[in-house]
């Protein structure tokens, strides 16, 4: 009986070590294992932090006759509004379409009286202001001005007030981020960053700096 | 030849386990197998795809090469018609199991003893819709962006975690380099074996536990497994219905177009597509982000509690619990075998039909945007119809179903008392028809 009782006794002891051991074991290796998923945030991908819009970028046109060409603050004609993308100090176009949705802004010319809240006139360069066309609500692009002087959202039905980017129509929760902008020569230039985040953009430094101008 | 094999690999108990199976002879059990042969189906065309499909972001003559190697798919023989065939078997699969689910639903198929297997099925779903949207953004089309970027929002939305988790999910930023090919993956790899696990363990489950029985079981051999057996006569019976199924895939197919690439363009933030939607089984999602009251946003120790947030993850996120609570609604000791009529359970019937509702009320709300447009309703009052329409809506269904199911009801006795009276049914009918 004895024996056989010393004999259990070690059977339990083998099995307890057993599954320390395999609990131990697989902890590690879970943890380790973990360590794999670091490995999918691919920050290397991460250059777009250069090819963001950012200060001293020259706006230029997106669209239409003059694609490419830089913006002449002076040419623009009250209510006017076109796509703008920006070019670094080299006169290079930044990144586009694919590579990001983020650099392609609004650029618009107001009648004076037209300047008020939510848009910062400090910002403003002679009745221009550039605003993003980022929807504020999920982050989709917003459509053309309609007849009612709109900006219009064409996934949930949000609307922007077309001189001021403030909500119209909701489920957006923020009017439209504006980018700050000064007139250098016959140049539109950006002269810092965001005013406010721009929905799903990645964070560069600074981007809620305040902006003197 | 038979008997070589089993003298080696023991078949024969192979069929005693599985093969005789016996399943049900009733049209409803079809919707779990059609849902089966879509993802049949969807993984053999999907393999044909992959191998002319060039999941990268870099661009080739100004257009993402993924783009670019749909449009050479499209241009190769019948390779419009794979991609479409692979697209309506997806829409198909969906509505299979959704359907399927609401079988499983209205006659009380959940009820003990197989809760697990309708918890399985609702990650089936969930699983099932993921791969299907993974797969809608693999051309890397103007649309396609745009859903992809709406989906890095919602993610990014979770308060706290919601940026790492994102940058995880979609390889960095969105839009990064690396989010075609990482979602490749998940489309071609993951998800898939994902589902087929989860459908092994759905199937082995269902011949454990055998099929609930329709009642006309109950009536030629109460307590008994009444069916056909698998192996032999349920297998023609399934062919039959796999090749009727394939030819209604391939009718479609030939007919009407789905994700036309060429139409939507590659990516192109200055030309959005407009007024885009999700494909039909999430527009309900859409819906909810649209008249979710961005009043309700808050921010609490830091984290952010905003529209997306609550609209795309906190509301469906209850909407799935609530279906994965359906099996605790049930309090029985006993096990389930008969299946049951729906009318015989007017509450359950009623709930399903209001859920059904709500349902269709937020896929209206999902065309928002589109109403607005049309000028069907102004922008002020939209979310207040909206949330009215999505309370009252649903709660008339509930009332106006048991009603029905009631006067069905009494009118049925009412037959019944007059049958007895007069001994003659069919002269009776023939008399209240005269009436
Ligand atoms: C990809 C998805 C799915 C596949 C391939 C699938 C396939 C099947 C098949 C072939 C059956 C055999 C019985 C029949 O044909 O009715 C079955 C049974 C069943 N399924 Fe699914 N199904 C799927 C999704 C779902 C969903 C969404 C639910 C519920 C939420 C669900 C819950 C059940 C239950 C509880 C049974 C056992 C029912 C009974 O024996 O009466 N399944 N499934
Ligand atoms: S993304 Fe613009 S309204 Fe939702």
């Amino acid at each position: 009986m004895t024996t056989k009782a010393r004999k259990v006794d070690s059977e339990i002891s083998r099995r307890k070590f057993v599954t320390g051991a395999i609990g131990i074991t697989s902890g590690v290796a879970g943890i380790s294992l973990l360590s794999l998923l670091g490995g999918l945030t691919a920050k290397k991908f991460i250059s777009e932090q250069e090819k963001m819009i950012s200060s001293g970028d020259t706006l230029v046109h997106a669209d239409g006759d003059n694609k490419g060409q830089p913006i002449d603050p002076s040419s623009l004609k009250d209510d006017q509004y076109f796509l703008a993308y920006p070019a670094d100090k080299d006169g290079k176009i930044r990144d586009q379409g694919i590579a990001t949705k983020f650099n392609a802004v609004m650029v618009l010319k107001y009648p004076a009286d037209k300047l008020v809240e939510p848009l910062k006139k400090e910002a403003t360069a002679s009745g221009i202001v550039v605003l993003t066309t980022v929807c504020t609500h999920a982050g989709c692009t917003i459509g053309a001005r309609d007849k009612e002087h709109n900006f219009p959202c064409g996934c949930h039905g949000s609307k922007f007030n077309g001189y001021t980017g403030a909500v119209v129509a909701q489920p957006a929760p923020l009017p439209l981020p504006q980018l700050p902008i000064k007139i250098e020569g016959n140049k539109l230039v950006v002269a810092g960053n965001w005013l406010s985040p721009v929905l799903g953009a990645p964070k560069t430094e600074g981007a809620t700096q305040e902006v003197k101008v | 030849m038979n008997q070589w094999l089993d003298d080696r690999l023991h078949i024969s108990r192979l069929n005693d386990k599985f093969l005789r199976k016996a399943f049900p002879v009733h049209h409803s059990f079809f919707l779990g197998e059609i849902t089966l042969f879509s993802l049949i189906i969807l993984i053999l065309t999907g393999i044909l795809l992959a191998l002319s499909y060039e999941p990268s972001t870099q661009l080739v003559n100004g257009v993402p090469a993924a783009y670019a190697s749909v449009l050479r798919i499209n241009s190769l023989p019948f390779g419009d018609m794979t991609r479409r065939i692979h697209h309506w078997s997806a829409n198909i699969m969906v509505a299979a199991a959704v359907v399927h689910m609401f079988r499983i639903y209205f006659s009380g198929a959940f009820k003990r003893p197989r809760e697990v297997n309708w918890w399985i099925g609702m990650l089936l779903l969930i699983f099932t819709v993921l791969t299907a949207v993974t797969g809608y953004v693999l051309p890397d089309d103007n649309f396609a962006f745009t859903t992809l970027g709406v989906i890095y929002n919602i993610t990014h939305s979770i308060p706290w975690i919601g940026d790492i988790i994102a940058k995880i999910a979609f390889a960095g930023d969105f839009p990064g380099q690396g989010v075609i090919s990482r979602f490749y993956g998940y489309h071609i790899m993951l998800l898939p074996l994902i589902l087929l696990g989860t459908t092994a363990a759905h199937m082995l489950i269902m011949i454990k536990q055998k099929h609930t029985q329709p009642m006309y079981a109950a009536k030629l051999a109460y307590k008994k497994i009444v069916g056909v057996p698998l192996s032999t006569q349920q297998t023609p019976i399934m062919i039959i219905l796999l090749l009727l199924q394939a030819g209604i895939i391939l009718l479609f197919s030939a007919f009407i177009p789905v994700h036309p690439v060429e139409v939507f363009g590659p990516p192109d933030v200055l030309n959005p597509v407009a007024n885009i939607k999700p494909d039909w089984y999430l527009v309900w999602i859409f819906g909810v982000l649209a008249i979710w009251p961005p009043q309700l946003s808050f921010t609490f120790a830091g984290g952010e509690f905003n529209t997306e947030f609550f609209g795309a993850l906190v509301i469906p996120g209850v909407i799935i619990g609530l279906m994965m609570a359906v099996p605790l609604l049930d309090r029985a000791k006993e096990n389930m075998y008969y299946a049951e009529a729906p009318t015989e359970h007017p509450k359950r019937l009623a709930a399903g039909i209001a859920f059904c509702t709500l349902m269709l009320v937020l896929s209206v709300a999902g065309y928002k945007a589109d109403l607005l447009q049309a000028k069907v309703m102004s922008s002020d009052m939209a979310n207040p119809i909206f949330w009215v329409l999505s309370v009252v809506l649903p709660i008339a269904a509930y009332f106006a179903t048991l009603g029905i199911v009631r006067g069905i009801k009494s009118l049925r006795e009412a037959d019944a008392r007059e049958t007895l009276a007069h001994g003659h049914p069919t002269e009776t009918t023939a008399h209240s028809a005269d009436d």
